[in-house]
């Protein structure tokens, strides 16, 4: 797995879908988000690396499903009914790529000020904290770690997909 | 009337569309202009249809297969070529053009096909370059010294039909002459051209000093008058040529386009309007043109004007628009088709009729007296009852330009409604249904969306048309090249196909051409003579539908292959073995073998022996074949053949650990179900299954995939046995679910370059199942083999 990735951009204030994977709640920007689905049948493409869940039939759209369990190196466990795919557009190279990301369960769209967000803490060399662009931080839940997901599901990853399947 | 010129499919340019380039281009600082990305584009997609069209013009100017309308097509093009890349800041295609239109004045345009071929060249080049697809063409001074060279020897002519000096001769009406095909380009770019310039005129008596919006309509009329004037429609010239010199006359100052003057204005608009609306019933009729009512009086009144005499606002002209208005308004609300842009559109017998009974209109029905009446004299002998003509009806068509993306998403959609409307039909909860009703809904539904389907599927057919005349060009120049005499014909240039494919086959279309003309036909028309064949050689391209595929054809009557030397050149160089016996067709096929040639020597054109592999690889990448038939001495024909469409294979599903897979079945060649033992382990390492006394090698799909389940043995799976590059493989897999017509998906990030996968096609229970790219698989079985990783079998 890539060590390179660094989150180069910052998170600013704004509307955040909030998710948990595992204890962790995380966010993403809103806007990149264009919808949110239940867990549906994916289609395993053979021979790519374990995070890459599959592909699936978005309404007659043949889009790409990237598990973020796995990603950020976490167990593997069974979907529930509340496992999520949550359908982003990523920017690539002036074109917009659709991707599915499983989460472990949608929570709530909030709304963070600048005030609620603080830089990136470093975390070391921890996969995820690649991707951290801030940490937002909401009274009742504590933080939520603002994800980079351009980053997430970034190009150096494709390249390293790339190379693992030939 | 606002219409959407944008979606406007007329491939001719017009100077409406100047106009808003013009609107819109921000000159900047510098003085270069500043443009917007989409005007540019737009101006760029016309540009390339216009310059097919002239070079397929060109072309049969060469020939003298249509003389002047094809003339006045390439003079068309050059103007509005001028007159755009002049607005957009592009001086150099202005000024080319320019160069060009002066040269073609004096010169018998025949003459001056090879240089307007260069020409061409030069334009298509620079349209290129500012596409952004190739490099810079040579300097425009070069091109328009080439025209000087031509023009010199030329014998000067009259004046030029749109010198406004020249006087004008009397409007000679009669049976359209114009190309029928011209017209209806023309009657559609005519109506936007008055709908701008009326448009115009508003904000221009409102505001007579705006000289943006006069020069606009200037620019209209002057569009018009050269227009009209092309397709030999005098009295429409005429008209738009006194309206011109009269606004000329506002343009410097001498008069002010406000109340008597506007009105005059505004009827000239309205009688242009009225006098294409005849234009167009007289070709959607068949019949003869006629001059509308008040003609005469509106043309005295304009010259008047231009000569300086202002109207009263009691003269006829202000009640003469409404002359001409009334019926056009009456008509118009009749007949919705010929709302926008006067088109109509295959006019009802009934509307016909009354249009032409009805003589407020300003149609004077041919075969009545008040024909005598016309207020130009000198029409009425030039009227003559068409009798010839009256079967020349010419439908017209409109077409909208629409973004690819948009269709695809469109087609996208339909897919999907078709894999939601088999859910339905096919719903258990429908048996317990009783209601008769539901199921003849249903049925409906299912008719339909199969309906949508097949229209889905047909928006992205085109026709071939354009790839087909650039090999016509490529014909001539080569044949001027090598000093061949060639005839090339051509048919079924409107066979439509998938885009995809037509942007795809010039490539190989190219190199199979090149071989036709430089191998095919005879080095020396005596060669040909002493074969007992004529002089010229032929060359053909044929196009055809037949069994669901689309076949192209590319004939010679040439020399022919020549199987033993293919054979021998063959074993020359060890593709072959000396014992080996070949099939004819086999032996042809030797040709596509990369670096085969059997061409004593390498030409300019041809002989490297990469074409015909190049051909062979564009060729399957579309998922086509190619076969040959040759008859030495007598010619050679190679024919392609190609599927309709890129987005639809014909696949057969199979299972594999209860997981769906497609293997397109234009690559499997038989499917086995091994007998226990059939399948033997060689040296402990691989599977092999003899086929036809051939070993092949068995790959089992489950292990390549490292799915689940795999503990099946050869005999209780299906062997595909499946061919790639002409290696042939056994794959295993569980069993065959079925076959049916695949809607591909291509694969985006992160999946898209999997090794075996080729794409994914969503099945009728809406689940994906991925297409298997069969090479791919290959190439993963043996590098499985390479490094020793097939397991001997349990």
């Amino acid at each position: 797995m890539t060590t390179e990735v660094t989150a180069t951009r910052t998170a600013h204030a704004g509307k955040f879908l909030s998710f948990s994977i595992g204890e962790e709640e995380y966010g993403l920007e809103i806007l990149k988000v264009q919808e949110i689905n239940g867990m549906m049948p994916i289609t395993r493409v053979p021979r790519t690396p374990e995070w890459v869940r599959g592909v699936i039939n978005l309404r007659g759209r043949v889009i790409p499903v990237v598990d973020l369990r796995l990603k950020f190196g976490l167990e593997s466990i069974p979907d529930t009914e509340r496992t999520c795919i949550i359908v982003v557009q990523l920017s690539r190279d002036d074109r917009t790529l659709v991707m599915g990301i499983v989460v472990d369960e949608v929570s709530e769209v909030l709304n963070l000020v600048d005030e609620q967000i603080e830089p990136a803490p470093n975390l070391g060399s921890d996969t995820a904290a690649d991707f951290v662009i801030g940490v937002g931080k909401v009274d009742e839940q504590g933080f939520v770690l603002l994800l980079d997901i351009d980053a997430v599901l970034g190009s150096e990853e494709i390249e390293v997909v790339a190379a693992a399947s030939v | 009337m606002p219409r959407k010129k944008h979606d406007d499919a007329t491939p001719a340019s017009s100077g409406a569309t100047a106009e808003k380039i013009l609107e819109r281009a921000v000159v900047g600082t510098d003085g270069s202009p500043f443009l917007d990305e989409d005007i540019l584009n737009e101006f760029l997609t016309r540009q390339k249809e216009c310059l097919l069209e002239t070079e397929k013009q060109l072309l049969e100017l060469e020939n003298n297969a249509c003389g002047e309308d094809c003339m006045a097509g390439v003079l068309r093009f050059l103007h509005t070529l001028k007159g755009e890349s002049g607005l957009l800041g592009f001086t150099d295609l202005a000024d080319v053009c320019h160069a060009a239109e002066d040269m073609l004045q004096d010169r018998d345009p025949a003459d001056c096909v090879e240089t307007l071929l260069r020409l061409h060249d030069w334009i298509v080049a620079r349209v290129g370059h500012l596409a952004g697809e190739n490099d810079a063409p040579a300097a425009v001074e070069e091109i328009i010294a080439t025209f000087a060279a031509v023009s010199k020897s030329a014998a000067p002519q009259a004046a030029t039909p749109a010198s406004p000096a020249r006087p004008r001769t009397n409007p000679d009406l009669g049976p359209l002459n114009g190309d029928p095909e011209m017209l209806p380009e023309f009657l559609s770019e005519a109506g936007e051209h008055l709908e701008d310039a009326e448009e115009h005129l508003l904000t221009l008596e409102s505001n007579p000093d705006d000289s943006e919006a006069l020069a606009a309509i200037f620019r209209a009329f002057h569009t018009l008058k050269g227009l009209a004037g092309f397709l030999d429609l005098g009295h429409i010239q005429d008209f738009a040529h006194r309206s011109e010199t009269m606004l000329d006359q506002a343009r410097k100052g001498a008069i002010r386009v406000e109340g008597p003057i506007a009105d005059l204005t505004f009827g000239a608009v309205d009688m242009l309007k009225q006098l294409i609306e005849d234009v167009g019933t007289a070709m959607t009729q068949g019949s003869s043109l006629v001059l509308a009512d008040g003609y005469d009086d509106l043309l005295d009144q304009l010259i008047a004007v231009t000569e300086g005499e202002i109207p009263a606002a009691t003269t006829a002209a202000a009640p003469e628009p409404a002359v001409v208005e009334a019926p056009a308004a009456a008509e118009a609300a009749d007949e919705p088709d010929r709302v926008s842009g006067f088109i109509p559109l295959n006019l009802p017998p009934k509307a016909q009729e009354k249009a032409s009974d009805e003589p407020a209109s300003g149609f004077i029905p041919l075969n009545l007296p008040a024909k005598k009446a016309a207020p130009e004299p000198a029409t009425a002998p030039a009227t003559p009852p068409a009798a010839g003509t009256t079967s020349k009806i010419t439908r017209l068509k409109e077409a909208v330009r629409v973004d690819a993306d948009r269709l695809d998403h469109l087609v996208d959609t339909i897919g999907e409604l078709v894999i939601a409307e088999s859910m339905v039909s096919q719903s258990a909860d429908l048996d317990t249904s009783t209601s008769p009703h539901l199921q003849s809904c249903i049925d409906h539904l299912d008719k339909i969306t199969r309906d949508l389907q097949e229209i889905g599927m047909s928006l992205r057919m085109v026709p071939i048309r354009p790839v087909f005349q650039k090999m016509a060009r490529l014909v001539r120049d080569l044949a001027a090249k090598t000093g061949r005499k060639i005839t090339f014909d051509m048919s079924g240039e409107d066979t439509e196909l998938d885009k995809a494919v037509v942007d795809k086959i010039g490539d190989p279309l190219v190199h199979m051409v090149r071989n036709a003309v430089d191998h095919g036909i005879e080095k020396t028309p005596q060669e040909r003579i002493d074969a007992g064949k004529p002089e010229a050689g032929q060359v053909d391209l044929h196009a055809y539908h037949k069994g669901g595929r689309i076949h192209i054809e590319i004939s010679d009557d040439g020399r022919g292959l020549d199987k033993n030397r293919i054979l021998a050149k063959a074993r020359e160089r060890g593709i072959v073995r000396d014992n080996e016996v070949l099939s004819e067709r086999e032996i042809y096929n030797l040709i596509f073998k990369p670096g085969f040639s059997t061409a004593e020597q390498v030409t300019e054109i041809s002989g490297r022996g990469v074409g015909m592999d190049v051909v062979r690889r564009f060729i399957e990448a579309l998922r086509g074949t190619v076969e040959i038939q040759s008859e030495l001495g007598q010619g050679s024909t190679f024919c392609i053949s190609l599927p309709l469409t890129l987005a639809i294979i014909e696949g057969m599903i199979v299972g594999l650990a209860g997981v769906n897979y497609i293997i397109p079945t234009l690559s499997i060649v038989r499917l086995i179900r091994p007998q226990p033992g059939e399948v033997t382990t060689v040296l402990g390492d691989g599977e092999m299954i003899s086929v036809n006394e051939e070993l092949v090698p068995v790959f089992r799909l489950g292990r390549l995939f490292s799915a689940d389940g795999e503990t099946r043995e050869p005999h209780e799976g299906v062997l595909m046995i499946i061919e790639d590059d002409n290696r042939r493989a056994a794959l295993l897999v569980d069993e065959l679910v079925g076959q049916q017509q695949i809607v591909i998906k291509s694969l985006s990030e992160p999946v898209q370059d999997t090794v075996g996968v080729a794409g994914g096609a969503i099945l009728s229970d809406g689940n994906v199942a991925l297409i298997l790219d069969v090479s791919g698989i290959v190439r993963i079985a043996q590098n499985r083999a390479e490094a020793g990783e097939v397991a001997t079998p349990a």
